[in-house]
């Protein structure tokens, strides 16, 4: 839990209602690859939390090992995740587009199993997260010369071969150059010059710029991580909202959704749109998985993707399910839900509330509030 | 007797494996019983091997699948959350053993003539504060006061101990030991109480969670019961004064039932033989079940629920009978389970587990009883080895990690829907279709309508 419940009055309801954006802002861009593909294939993509999850775990692991910068790793995760939906569907749906719905649901929940035990046995069960600050690893002892521009150098250290040690913003120390430790006036931590003469192992950390508080208040603090993933949201929803009102691949997405086997005989290929809905939809989840384990910090794990993925499954349902715009009312619906129950009301059970809402809704109006009921209930 | 033989002719190769099976899987439970008696010892120390163990684990499982093939199998609806009931199970039973612990009798110092450990003592390490059981008195269970000193010397003096060992008690020369104790749950036979208690909690609680599921099908369905399973697992997990939390019930020597003069461990042949017992009446009434009229209407529904409830059937009854009757063999089934665990975590009934019993009934075929027990045995089996093979490195130098079974399950769901989803024992053809004539007999039989002469083809039509 971010917030300190210490907070109080109206400062902690402003940050539980900047929590509840970014939850709300989650939930719907991974609703929305559940609602679409519910809408044409009447498939329950229960490996879709998953996908959330291998995205923020591919951005985590190109960000640590090969040192990716942030905005890259992004790209490259979602572009992973996109083949990923795409061999989901080619793999194991599509085969099965004519058998029962109980054979595609127990197949979804089998590769969901595959995702998670793969990424367990690769990444170790541990929890990781995205590391806060640049860190050094110092490879080679010793110091070269003391290259500190600061007169008021209190100590210089030896540093040990292994010792990690934080690079001040803006400093990019490189190999071949030793640190040297000294404290700045009125600081106790100490910092660190750069010297020639050793060599060091750079870790890249979040930019700074992404814990930077925007609004700068003592008491209300607004990290640019959250506005990025409610930028994030309203940037992909208004062009996913463009992309099937506007385009012919979109209106085969419609026609699809309308009637699969009418679609077919009017020269739609199908199975191409379908592929096209479950790339889309999972570029999505990885965009949510990516920005908000960034956000939170130290959640990135195989198990990640499940609650979520079963909440968004809520929120498409909520919002009415093969929706687009019932994905993003849904979403937010229980973020808001979420935050404002795990502030004020118990936060342990702040999902079990999430997934009572989630069943309320199935029973008395399985059609969603944008909805209408229909005959055939699914 | 002429029956038993048509029966045992049908007989196909499955059925002779898992005639096998059931021989060996008693076998197991005999020898043991028996080897140890042999050697001279009591009932209260027998322990049953490594193999006995995975025995269990298989019994078990197949009484969870056989539980859950009511719903899934025969009725059609796919339940996502069963190991919630497997849980309410569990710590309805270890609750009902914690309280119903009559109050300590304290006895007074008492020299004993020889000590039994318990498996709690089995690491050979034993501490003050463990527990002992007295040869003559199994149904009385002592803190070891001072017999820990004593342990050891009699270990250091290298005497009977050591053969004892080896079928897992550790007998101590007498008088060597003073031991402090109270009277444990001493009313005969509560545990089998608290095993129909705890399927009945579990039937309830899946007549409550189904009444409002009723109109409910297909995924809709499925991902209720997974909601449902994971806001009782939340539950259990954070309502610490109730469950333990991520503690658990630890199911301690004092709150062990008796069961024929020993406190039951996982490792007794009493228990072995209650959970075989268990799942031979489990497997006899989901037989008798599933030949009855509640049988058929389930059979029914699955088929079509509209038709179903058109041609007259109660499918609401029916279904909510098949909960009921789901949830009281899971129920039943985790109230033996948690003597084997020992020690209850509500952390361990967790949608993994659920899915792990969907996966037995996915691989033996759904709707089959055999097909439960087959893909108990295999899918345990297949869990133990690998599990076996990553403590030991048996697998050469391949090493398995544990959690590399999940990928094996997930594979088996995914290749079985694949390639045959009716999985590897498909409930049995019903026999061959009947031929005309027989039909038409059948048919007079059954209605005058049908006695008309055959030349009139509308009345095929319109029975269609």
């Amino acid at each position: 839990m971010p917030l300190h419940l210490a907070e109080s009055g109206w400062s902690l309801f402003v940050l539980t209602l900047f929590n509840a954006l970014t939850e709300g802002s989650t939930f719907a861009l991974i609703a929305v690859g559940y609602t679409m593909v519910y809408g044409i294939v009447r498939l329950i993509n229960f490996a879709h939390g998953e996908v959330y999850m291998v995205g923020a775990v591919t951005a985590w692991w190109l960000f640590v090992t090969p040192q990716v910068p942030l905005w890259l790793a992004l790209l490259l995760a979602m572009g992973v995740c996109a083949a990923l939906g795409w061999s989901l569907d080619r793999l194991a749906y599509r085969p099965l587009r004519n058998s029962t719905r109980l054979a595609a649901l127990i197949t979804a929940i089998g590769m969901s199993l595959i995702l998670q035990t793969v990424v367990q046995l690769v990444i170790s069960p541990n929890f990781q997260s995205f590391p806060e600050t640049t860190r050094a690893t110092v490879k080679d002892a010793g110091i070269a010369a003391r290259a500190a521009p600061d007169p008021a150098a209190a100590e210089v250290g030896e540093l040990r071969i292994g010792a990690e040690v934080p690079v001040w913003p803006g400093e990019r120390p490189t190999d071949g150059w030793v640190p040297i430790g000294w404290t700045r006036a009125g600081e106790t931590e100490p910092a660190l010059a750069w010297a020639p003469g050793a060599s060091l192992e750079v870790k890249q950390g979040l930019p700074a710029a992404v814990n930077a508080d925007l609004l700068g208040g003592a008491r209300i603090k607004l990290p640019l991580k959250d506005v990025l993933i409610w930028i994030a949201a309203a940037v992909m929803m208004t062009g996913l909202h463009l992309l099937v009102q506007r385009t012919r691949l979109g209106k085969a997405m419609r026609a699809c959704a309308l009637d699969r086997t009418t679609a077919a005989l009017m020269g739609i290929d199908v199975n191409r749109v379908i592929a096209a809905t479950f790339m889309i939809g999972s570029a999505m989840a990885a965009v949510a998985g990516v920005l908000y384990s960034v956000k939170v910090g130290g959640n990135i794990s195989f198990r990640m993707g499940y609650y979520p993925g079963v909440i968004a499954f809520a929120a498409a349902v909520l919002g009415g399910i093969g929706d687009l715009k019932g994905a993003l009312l849904g979403g937010m619906l229980l973020g808001f839900a979420k935050a404002f129950f795990a502030t004020y009301v118990r936060s342990e059970y702040d999902f079990a509330f999430c997934f009572s809402v989630m069943i309320l809704v199935i029973i008395f109006r399985p059609y969603g509030l944008l909805g209408r009921p229909s005959a055939v209930r699914a | 007797m002429s029956r038993l033989r048509e029966w045992v002719k049908a007989f196909g190769p499955a059925d002779w494996l898992l005639v096998a099976g059931g021989a060996l899987v008693v076998l197991i439970g005999l020898l043991q019983a028996l080897g140890v008696k042999a050697l001279g010892l009591g009932f209260a120390d027998v322990r049953v091997p490594f193999v006995a163990a995975i025995a269990l684990t298989i019994l078990l499982q197949a009484i969870f699948a056989l539980g859950l093939n009511v719903v899934i199998g025969w009725t059609g609806l796919l339940d996502l959350g069963y190991a919630s009931f497997i849980a309410v199970g569990a710590i309805v039973v270890s609750l009902g053993l914690v309280l119903t612990k009559q109050t300590p009798t304290p006895y007074p110092d008492m020299p004993v003539r020889q000590l039994v450990l318990t498996q709690a003592q089995r690491a050979l390490e034993p501490a003050p504060g463990g527990e002992v059981v007295v040869r003559e008195r199994p149904d009385l269970r002592f803190d070891v006061v001072q017999g820990a000193p004593a342990v050891l010397a009699a270990l250091e003096a290298g005497d009977r101990t050591i053969a004892a060992r080896h079928v897992g008690g550790l007998t101590l020369p007498v008088g060597q030991a003073t031991a402090r104790g109270e009277q444990v749950f001493g009313f005969p036979g509560g545990y089998f109480v608290l095993l129909v208690l705890a399927g009945a909690a579990s039937a309830v609680m899946g007549l409550v969670r189904g009444f409002p599921t009723l109109r409910l099908t297909g995924d809709y369905y499925a991902i209720v019961t997974l909601g449902f399973a994971e806001i009782v697992w939340l539950i259990t997990l954070n309502e610490e004064w109730l469950t333990g939390g991520a503690f658990g019930i630890k199911l301690a020597g004092q709150y062990r039932p008796t069961v024929l003069g020993a406190p039951l461990y996982s490792d007794t042949w009493q228990y072995y033989f209650i959970v075989c017992a268990a799942l031979a009446l489990v497997v006899v009434a989901a037989r008798r079940l599933h030949a009855s009229r509640v049988g058929r209407a389930w059979a029914a529904i699955k088929a079509d629920e509209t038709a179903a409830r058109a041609s007259g059937i109660d499918v609401d009854r029916a279904k909510m009978l098949a909960f009921a009757v789901s949830g009281f063999i899971g129920g039943v089934g985790g109230g033996l389970f948690a003597i084997k665990l020992g020690t209850v975590t509500a952390k361990q009934f967790d949608i993994w587990m659920s899915i792990l019993v969907v996966c037995c009934l996915v691989l033996g075929g759904m709707g089959s009883i055999r097909g439960a027990v087959v893909g108990a045995a295999m899918l345990m089996g297949l869990g133990e080895l690998l599990r076996l093979a990553s403590d030991e490195g048996a697998v050469g130098r391949l090493a398995i990690p544990p959690e590399a079974r999940f990928l094996v399950y997930g594979l088996i769901l995914v290749l079985l829907m694949r390639f045959r989803p009716q999985g590897l024992l498909p409930p049995r053809e019903e026999g061959p279709p009947p031929a005309p004539d027989e039909l038409a007999a059948m048919r007079a039989a059954a209605s005058p309508l049908y006695a008309l002469p055959p030349t009139a083809p509308p009345q095929e039509g319109a029975a269609t």
